[in-house]
């Protein structure tokens, strides 16, 4: 009996082994002796071999949209103090100089994009960056930017500025960045 | 000392006999205590179930002894009785085959019919002696000698109805049968003489032999004394500071040897019996009883072994040469 | 009469002075929590060299990392038996060891071996195993670990976990170009294989019970949606997408249903339940607050969450059963967050902040919720338990590197493992 489940397992695992593929666009970490067909079964976007910028649309209406360029984005990003999701006052201007040009372009779409620093945990900063952009959105909303103008995401502590264990890093991640979209 | 033993030799005896007995007693119900497997640890230690091998085996002999002595003393009285069957017996068939009537054949075979009566009575009060006699030997003492005492009255009683029989068959008779009864009576005279003489041989060998066993049992309790008082110096000490001082070694050495297992965790209680040698080295461990996992199991066992040798006690008579010990983690 | 008498007294004498005499018992409260010493002898190996495998390295590795046990170097073994009978078990008991491992690997045919090997007790001299395994030369490593889950099951009494497999996040570059893969490897590193890999985030690998795929969340649509991959077929499908957030997945305990967050337009985030089969869905909270990070208890009735609707980030439990309300567990500290829970339910890690340091803890869910802090880094996240229950892996950080790390599930054991280049972040442990 114990035999046969050895030997079931080890038919699993070498099954396991054996069929795995891995995506052809990936230079392959080093690895021992694994089989792996070249066949590829994926759907989706996210193998392009582009390794700069983001598919986050274009860089109309000023500014490239590189995260962590400060100059372009001056102006662009709100920042937030440790845990917390209000809009500080040195912001107000900001609100409403984006609240203006939204209200003056109908056509024009903002996404709010929410981030924390990276202490705690990832998917409860999820949840944290969601809570800062929508208190963005929030605030554009009551100076008059319609709602279908608007979306939010928020990319947690996933997608830092700068990298770094300190105050001084984690200060330029906690941040709303508002980028339109084309 | 001996002269407290000379005086209430019996007595003392007596009581050492009683006191095997109770010993025997406590081994047995040790014993059905110990098959049933109790995980009262409190039981275990405190319990008057002493296993010491020293005072079990003086027991034993003492019982030994007294038994043995027992079955001597009744082999005695029992020659002494048959001796004076034997004669009692001879002599019925003379006065029968002296008779010519019938009469006197059938009173004769009366007579052997009593005594046979009597020779099975006495018999059967021999069977029950020797059952007395092996728990009291005083008695069977008495009883031999009362039995000696009654086949004595018995042969007086019977030479008294062969001379009565004898007195009636010499009218018709002559000389012959007077010559022939005295002759006879010279005879019982004799034999009786014999018998008893035999009698008091065995009485008197009985109670040589007696003396001689008194004076091994004394000398056999003098020793059981001399262990219980070792025994009541290692108590004394065990509960001193060097008795402490031991425990605490023992205690330090196997605590270290101990790899503790995550299941090991309070609530567990295990024991192990330990057999070591002078010296420490540890020669068996066996789990007595275990409410743990395998893993548990596995490390207590190994930790004695790991454990050897075992540090020396302070004082010899410390050493004990299988012990227990109790494993109970409280973290 | 005096007589009998007399003797009673004296027989009464004796028999108090014995029953007066105590057994002696030595007792014992605590012991060591070092590793037991073990010594694990090469295998004797087939004559073709190219064959051939290192079987007792693996299995000494294995139970090395576990932290209970420290096996022998093979540099200090003067004599290599590769039989029971062969053991001179006093040579072994002077070079301090309680256990033995022998065993032999032989060739049987083209792809075709056997391992054979057996445990000894050095002390008592007693056979406590005697195996014999067969496998091709791919199978050799997942054999070996299968003798180590039978030495340490032997020994410990818990059942070994070295033949299962981890799945991780490892983020390589800066930005703007980092690389994100999902990496499944051996529990013990080995063998890492790229599951999934873009240049947008991922996040959350979760197990199925069954260990044939994966769910995971990828920010490739923009968004951060739920996509369950089979393992063995590299085929994908997003089960979620939905406006706003969508992630912390978590398969049922009967695989199937998700057990996911979702938000709100107005960007509130929820627990809810997905029947993968129906793409039914059930709202499970509904506040205010955040309420992500769900975990289904043993029986699938119920699910542990992270809520911060008193305030901060804590614990709560609730049964799916509707209008059911969530039970708060966690009290100390002002951030515990990420539960997860052991095979047996018995115990529940979480993160918590503690002196501003992230740490991992576990609470005692059979008794009176006890606490207990098991790391003592700064940044000790995501923990995960083995199958077995008895260990834990997490994420750290060393150097400003993320790496990942193992502790026992008491506390005890704390182990390294070694990481590959880049950051490595968000272990799941798998199924059996």
């Amino acid at each position: 009996m114990k035999r046969l489940l050895a030997i079931g397992l080890l038919v699993c695992g070498a099954a396991l082994l054996a069929g795995c593929p891995k995506k052809p666009t990936v230079s392959e970490p080093a690895s021992s002796g694994s089989q792996v067909p070249a066949s590829s079964a994926t759907t989706g976007a996210g193998n392009g071999p582009s390794t700069s910028g983001s598919p986050y649309g274009s860089d109309t209406a000023g500014g490239t949209e590189g995260p962590g360029s400060n100059g372009p984005l001056a102006g662009r990003v709100i920042y937030f103090d440790f845990d917390r999701a209000e809009i500080k006052p040195e912001y107000a201007d900001l609100i409403t100089t984006f609240a203006k040009n939204l209200v003056a372009h109908p056509n024009l779409k903002l996404r709010l994009e929410g981030n924390t620093d990276e202490r705690g945990t990832r998917e409860y900063n999820i949840g944290l960056g969601e809570r800062r952009a929508q208190a963005v959105r929030r605030a554009l909303m009551l100076q008059g930017v319609p709602e279908g103008q608007l979306t939010t995401v928020s990319f947690g502590a996933e997608r830092p500025a700068v990298e770094g264990d300190d105050e001084s890093a984690w200060s330029q991640n906690r941040r709303v960045e508002l980028v339109y979209l084309p | 000392m001996s002269g407290f033993f000379r005086e209430n030799g019996s007595s003392v005896v007596f009581s050492v006999i009683l006191h095997g007995l109770f010993v025997a007693a406590l081994i047995l119900a040790t014993h059905v205590s110990f098959s049933r497997n109790t995980p009262n640890q409190q039981a275990f230690p405190v319990s008057a179930t002493v296993v010491n091998m020293g005072v079990l085996r003086a027991a034993q002999r003492i019982k030994d002894d007294a038994q043995a002595q027992a079955a001597a003393q009744v082999e005695a009285a029992a020659r002494a009785k048959a001796a004076t069957e034997a004669a009692a017996q001879a002599e019925a068939a003379e006065a029968a085959a002296a008779q010519t009537k019938a009469e006197q054949q059938t009173k004769a075979e009366e007579q052997a019919k009593a005594r046979a009566d009597a020779a099975a009575q006495a018999e059967k009060q021999t069977q029950e002696a020797k059952q007395a006699a092996a728990t009291k030997q005083a008695a069977d003492a008495a009883r031999a000698a009362e039995a000696v005492k009654a086949a004595d009255l018995q042969k007086a009683a019977e030479s008294k109805r062969a001379a009565e029989a004898k007195a009636a068959a010499e009218a018709t008779r002559a000389a012959e049968a007077k010559a022939a009864a005295e002759a006879k009576a010279a005879a019982e005279a004799k034999a009786a003489a014999e018998a008893t003489a035999k009698a008091a041989d065995a009485k008197r060998a009985a109670d040589a032999k007696k003396a001689a066993d008194d004076k091994a049992r004394a000398a056999r309790e003098a020793e059981l004394q001399k262990q219980l008082a070792d025994e009541e110096h290692a108590t004394q000490i065990e509960s001193g500071p060097l008795g402490d001082q031991y425990k605490a070694r023992l205690r330090s050495r196997i605590t270290h040897a101990w790899i503790k297992p995550a299941s090991a965790r309070p609530g567990i209680d295990c024991t192990v019996e330990v057999t070591q040698v002078p010296g420490g080295e540890v020669t068996n461990a066996r789990v007595l009883q275990c409410n743990g996992d395998s893993a548990v199991r596995q490390s207590i066992e190994n930790a004695v072994y790991r454990a050897s040798p075992l540090p020396d006690p302070p004082d010899p008579s410390l050493f004990h040469r299988v012990f227990v010990i109790e494993f109970t983690p409280n973290d | 009469m005096i007589k009998p008498f007399r003797a009673f007294f004296v027989l009464g004498l004796l028999a108090f002075s014995a029953m007066s005499h105590a057994a002696f018992v030595v007792q014992i409260t605590s012991g060591q929590s070092e590793a037991t010493p073990i010594a694990i002898v090469p295998f004797s190996t087939p004559a073709d060299a190219a064959a051939t495998f290192d079987v007792a390295q693996v299995v000494s590795d294995d139970l090395g990392r576990s932290g209970r046990f420290a096996p022998m170097d093979r540099k200090d073994m003067i004599e290599q038996p590769h039989l029971g009978s062969a053991i001179s078990f006093d040579d072994w008991r002077r070079l301090n060891n309680d256990y033995i491992v022998v065993g032999q690997l032989t060739a049987q045919g083209s792809d075709r071996f056997n391992i054979v090997f057996e445990l000894y007790n050095v002390l008592t001299r007693q056979r406590l195993l005697g195996y014999q395994i067969s496998a091709n030369r791919a199978g050799l490593r997942l054999a070996s670990h299968q003798v180590a889950d039978m030495i340490f099951e032997k020994i410990i009494g818990v059942r070994g976990a070295f033949a299962t497999r981890i799945a991780y996040i490892s983020v390589l570059g800066r930005v703007p170009s980092k690389t994100y893969r999902l990496i499944v490897a051996d529990a013990d590193g080995e063998n890492p294989r790229v599951i999934m890999e873009s240049h947008e985030p991922l996040m959350s690998p979760a197990w199925s019970p069954d260990g044939q795929s994966l769910a995971y969340v990828s920010f490739e649509d923009r968004l951060p949606s739920v996509y369950i991959q089979t393992l063995k077929t590299g085929e994908r499908q997003r089960v979620s997408a939905r406006a706003g957030v969508n992630q912390a997945p978590a398969f049922s305990p009967d695989g199937k249903k998700l057990a996911l967050t979702l938000s709100t337009r107005d960007g509130n985030l929820d627990v809810y339940v997905l029947d993968l089969a129906t793409q039914g869905l059930t709202r499970i909270t509904d506040d205010p607050g955040i309420d992500t990070e769900p975990q289904w208890s043993k029986d699938g009735q119920s699910l542990y969450f992270t809520s911060d609707r008193a305030g901060g980030p804590q614990i709560y439990k609730i049964a799916l059963s509707p209008g059911s309300r969530p039970r708060r567990l966690t009290f100390q500290g002002a951030y515990n967050a990420r539960p997860r829970i052991s095979p047996d339910e018995s115990q529940m890690a979480f993160v918590t902040q503690e002196d501003g340091a992230y740490r991992i803890a576990t609470m005692d869910l059979n008794g009176r919720n006890d606490v207990q802090v098991l790391t003592k880094g700064r940044f000790d996240v995501s923990p995960s338990y083995a199958p077995n229950g008895a260990v834990i892996i997490y994420a750290s950080r060393d150097n400003g590197r993320g790496v990942l790390a193992l502790v026992s599930s008491d506390g005890h054991v704390q182990q390294r493992l070694v990481s590959p280049e880049g950051e490595v972040q968000e272990p799941a442990w798998g199924p059996f």
